[in-house]
Formats: C-alpha cells, structure tokens, sequence
C-alpha cells in the first residue's frame, strides 16, 4: 500500500481508537469531527475518552464545513477528524491551510502525517482520515 | 462498521511504535457503548443456532417457537453486549489483502460508472448531482442524488418507486446517520437539531446497485 508501517484490526473503530490513543490525548483535549458521520468515529472518540466537538457539513458535498470548524477550533483541540463522506474528498488543501496556520502548535512529526494524508488516493477503503492539529 | 475490518497505515517511525505499545489495551476494553440489541432478537438467534443442528420434526417445531416470538409485546427488553477491540484475524488480514489489490481497478469502473450516469442525469433541474473539485479524485463509493424543492421527499419516493417498478435496486440512504439524531449522542452531548444539517441530509436518495446493464433502462 505504499506506507511503511501497517496495523490491520477488527474494525475501523478499533483503528481510530488506536490511532487517538497512541497520540496520548487526554480527557480535556477536543477532537473535531462533523455531525454527519458513522457513530463508530463517536464511539471510537468516546471509547478513548476524548471530548468530541461537532461540527456541521456542507450540504452541497456533505463533508466538513470549513467556516463552522473555523468557529470550532479551542486552545483544547487536539485534532480533527475529516470524514470523505460517500467517497467524495472532503476539502483537504483548506483543512490543510488551517492546520499550517497553526504551525505553531505542530509538532514535526505530526507535520508528516499531514503530508501523508494528502498525498493518499484511494479514498474509498479508508474514508476516515485523521488530521493531528497539535500535540 | 463492525468486523468489515480497519487499517492504520503510517510512515512515520514514531507513529508506529506508539501504536504498538498500545495494542496491549485491545483486549482489555470494549466499545464505550456495547451493541443495544433487543433480547427477544438475541434469543431468537439462539435458537437458529440450535436449530441448524437439529431436522425433520424437532426443526419444525422450533420454527413455531420462533413464530411465537415474532409476536408483539408491549415491553421491548433491550440487552448491552459488549464488543470486544481487537486485532483482525490472520485469515481476515490475508482475504483484505487479496482484496486491497483489485481496489485500484474498482475505483476506476466506480469513476466510469458516474461519469456516465452524471452526463445523463445533469439536465434533470431538480436533481442535485454530487459535486466533483477538480484536481481531486473522486471514488464514488455511492452516487449520491439529492432531490431540490420543498416536495423532495415525496419526489423521492415516486422515483424509487417507479425504479423499482423496471426491476432496478434503488432505495432511500440513510447511513451514517446524522450524530444529533442519535438519542445516545444528543442528550449525552446535548447536541441541538436546529444546528446542523443533518434532517436535510435524510432526505438524500442515491442509486444502489445501478450496473451497466441498467443505464439505458434509467437514461
């Protein structure tokens, strides 16, 4: 697939929950994540004990709406989690400009992840991507 | 989502070894809500399993039990099972990636398969085709239609129907499910209806299933 290191589990749910815990987020922290989502990203998110912040979708491409997760972003958020909801890309050079801006916050290794993000092309199997906006 | 199987795929060295030092706690938790189901279906697949051993006259009256447990009851009985977290099988794992090497091929044939079906459906005014960015790849995992106007949901429901009615599989979509219309979630988070867009979004009616062989009939 193209990446180095690989971890296959059970669900998807148990992916993300891996994923939230390996970053050591605590129970203050906020993760970002849109209103219209499967609830195993809830789950997951509540499963790891994270506070989860919804934000609305666009109605047009039902993926995360810019403007609202703007007004969403806290000092607590720790992360984002952007949906490619039906396989249709959600904005990611947007979501990408507003983690940038928040350079300041990034560390170098969750930089890299970011570019990892974008440069992946099929959608379709993993539709669920994570974003780490600060550490 | 359950057991249809997740991956995590990274490059970073750092990523990787936090994740495998937290593999430990799969099997030690569960999901934070468990699965809700109703005991009266839990039992009823208790008894399909037992029934699969037996035949003849034993498996006919189970079927009548079954039956009787179809029946309406005043108090639905829900039970919390919990759902364990944990890595996927070897033999799961080695069916993924038989099946990871003909994505490639099924997304191009999905992309095919809406570019065909957008240029037949654009003239239609009152259809909401999905939209596609440039410079990015779509995959089209479900060909969403959204109906415009205030009369959306009985439009709806008239062209299921009359999709249904030249033998093709459509019907309305209605998964994910919008967070805010999940009891657990909104009074858990308190989340209002009035902001977000979710109501609209069940209004959404995508085409499943639509082969090849079914564009004509459709166009």
């Amino acid at each position: 697939m193209g990446a180095e290191y690989a971890y296959s589990t059970f669900s998807a749910r148990t992916a993300l929950y891996l994923i939230l815990k390996a970053h050591d987020l605590n129970r203050d922290d906020e993760v970002i994540v849109q209103s219209f989502v499967c609830p195993a990203v809830m789950d997951a998110l509540l499963t790891a004990q994270v506070k989860p912040v919804l934000v609305d979708i666009d109605p047009v491409s039902y993926t995360m709406d810019i403007d609202h997760l703007n007004r969403a972003i806290s000092p607590k958020t720790k992360a984002m989690i952007p949906v490619h909801t039906y396989g249709h890309p959600c904005d990611m050079d947007a979501l990408c400009e507003i983690a940038r801006d928040k350079e300041s916050m990034l560390s170098r290794i969750v930089h890299q992840q970011l570019e990892l993000n974008i440069t992946r092309d099929w959608l379709a199997l993993l539709e669920i991507y994570l974003i780490i906006v600060s550490t | 989502m359950a057991g249809s199987g997740g991956m995590i795929l990274t490059d970073n060295k750092y990523i990787a070894g936090a994740i495998s030092n937290k593999l430990d706690l799969l099997d030690k938790c569960t999901w934070a809500d468990g699965l809700w189901i109703k005991r009266r279906f839990l039992r009823s697949l208790l008894i399909r399993k037992r029934m699969l051993l037996k035949t003849g006259k034993q498996a006919y009256s189970i079927t009548k039990q079954l039956i009787k447990l179809g029946r309406p009851r005043r108090k639905k009985v829900w039970k919390k099972i919990p759902i364990p977290l944990k890595r996927i099988s070897p033999v799961a794992a080695g069916l993924g990636l038989i099946q990871l090497k003909k994505l490639d091929e099924n997304n191009k044939k999905r992309i095919e398969n809406a570019k065909e079906l957008t240029k037949a459906l654009e003239k239609i005014q009152f259809l909401q085709l999905p939209m596609i960015k440039q410079n990015v790849k779509h995959t089209f995992l479900y060909y969403t239609i959204k109906i415009k106007g205030d009369s959306a949901q009985e439009t709806r429901d008239k062209i299921i129907r009359e999709l249904n009615g030249y033998g093709i599989h459509a019907t309305n979509f209605v998964w994910p499910l919008a967070i805010h219309q999940i009891p657990r979630f909104r009074d858990s988070l308190n989340l209002q209806m009035k902001n977000f867009h979710g109501r609209m979004i069940l209004w959404i009616g995508s085409l499943i299933c639509l082969c090849t062989r079914y564009w004509e009939r459709v166009i």
